[in-house]
């Protein structure tokens, strides 16, 4: 199971829709591969990556996108990678 | 113009006032040319300041050679020596400096506290008024446990100097080793010239907020920018007057090494930072962190180290130098 964190602005903001609309739709396309949890800034479980733009994409507890929308084909290349068909 | 807000907002203040200043840039490597500097002055230059190393790549400035041009005209020469006091030989008779600023923190000493050397003749009006203390220049209490504090810090940053600047120097070269471990990384800052401590790196096409952001999680504090910069999301001023464009900004994080620091701790943190980047890269579209433009080291040749002797060029123009 890959655990994806999205953390996103409390306010909203259109890039972090735009991240969460890709997660879910890959997460559905991999079904029990992928568990996907949101939170907002403002959550206490957000401290600890001292992030200083929203949204924040996690995998398995690494970040690999701040502040932006990652791509989709560099997002699927990098599920294979850490174990997602 | 590469100084620290310590010194260039007190010049635009100055500016606000009527007065005029006039910013000297800087090479590739962060470097002042005195002949720039020579050339900026004018017949009403009243003072010349120049910081002795820079605070976010290292780079230390020939500030002797800096001190004679002024010498020679008559204007008196302020050095911000924040960043070099404890790390580079700092003789103020030796340099010919008529001011030059430091502080205890910077020594491991207490916070609160620094301290401008004054050379004999110099004569300058009070910046607190209201008391005999400082001689006259800064009425009010002393903080005699800081002053305390720092005379020590400085006593053993003086009596340890060489053993420290030879495990710093080590510590740095390891650091360094991230160029040969990983590809497309580029030193910015001067080799030759340069802080026993401190040195950036720029991996080009990672966004460095996505590096600090991982090995803040791994428990490694580096910055991206200076640390009294954080929280500004603007690309570095300084790396912009190096000439570096706002992509390659970005793509630069700051190596902040201390005495404490270990050699163990250092290869860690060589290990962690080469496995967040090689992720990172198969995550990170160079269009993700911004606009290329001529100006980023992505075009220029990846097997040329910037700012080694392998490189022989200076200037804050690569354009010439990028492979085309």
């Amino acid at each position: 199971m890959i655990r994806i964190v999205l953390i996103q602005s409390p306010t909203g903001c259109h890039k972090c829709e735009a991240t969460l609309a890709l997660l879910e739709q890959l997460a559905a396309e991999r079904p029990g591969e992928i568990e996907l949890d949101t939170f907002d800034t403002d959550d206490p479980k957000a401290a600890r990556y001292g992030l200083l733009m929203t949204p924040a994409t996690i995998i398995n507890d690494f970040i690999i996108a701040t502040g932006k929308v990652p791509r989709r084909d560099k997002l699927v290349a990098y599920l294979e990678k850490v174990g997602a068909g | 113009m590469i100084e620290h807000p310590a010194v260039h907002q007190p010049f635009a203040h100055l500016e606000s006032l009527g007065y005029r200043a006039t910013y000297v840039g800087v090479s590739r490597r962060g470097r002042v040319d005195p002949g720039e500097v020579a050339a900026a002055i004018g017949p009403d230059t009243r003072l010349i300041s120049v910081m002795m190393a820079n605070n976010e790549v290292g780079t230390v400035q020939p500030i002797a050679e800096i001190a004679r041009i002024a010498r020679e005209r008559g204007i008196l020469f302020h050095v911000d020596a924040v960043q070099a006091v404890g790390k580079v030989p700092v003789d103020v008779h030796a340099l010919g400096v008529d001011l030059l600023t430091f502080t205890a923190h910077k020594l491991h000493g207490p916070k609160g506290c620094g301290a401008l050397y004054v050379r004999d003749g110099v004569t300058l009006e009070p910046l607190v008024r209201g008391g005999k203390q400082e001689h006259g220049l800064r009425g009010g209490t002393e903080n005699a446990a800081g002053i305390v504090g720092f005379g020590k810090a400085a006593e053993v940053a003086r009596r340890d100097f060489a053993a420290n600047t030879a495990h710093l120097l080590a510590l740095r070269e390891a650091v360094l080793q991230l160029r040969d471990r990983l590809p497309r990384v580029i030193l910015n800052g001067d080799a030759e010239h340069c802080l026993p401590h401190l040195l950036n790196l720029c991996f080009v096409d990672i966004d460095g907020l996505d590096i600090q952001a991982n090995l803040s999680l791994r428990g490694i504090c580096i910055s991206v920018a200076s640390a009294c910069a954080s929280g500004a999301l603007t690309p570095s001023y300084v790396l912009k007057a190096m000439g570096i464009s706002d992509t390659a900004a970005w793509a630069s994080v700051r190596f902040s090494l201390g005495r404490g620091n270990t050699l163990d701790q250092v290869e860690t943190v060589v290990e962690q930072t080469a496995e967040i980047v090689e992720d990172l890269r198969w995550t990170t579209s160079p269009e993700d962190i911004g606009e290329c433009d001529e100006n980023c080291p992505c075009l220029w040749e990846p097997e040329r180290k910037l700012g080694t002797d392998a490189d022989d060029s200076d200037r804050a123009d690569p354009v010439a130098d990028r492979v085309s």
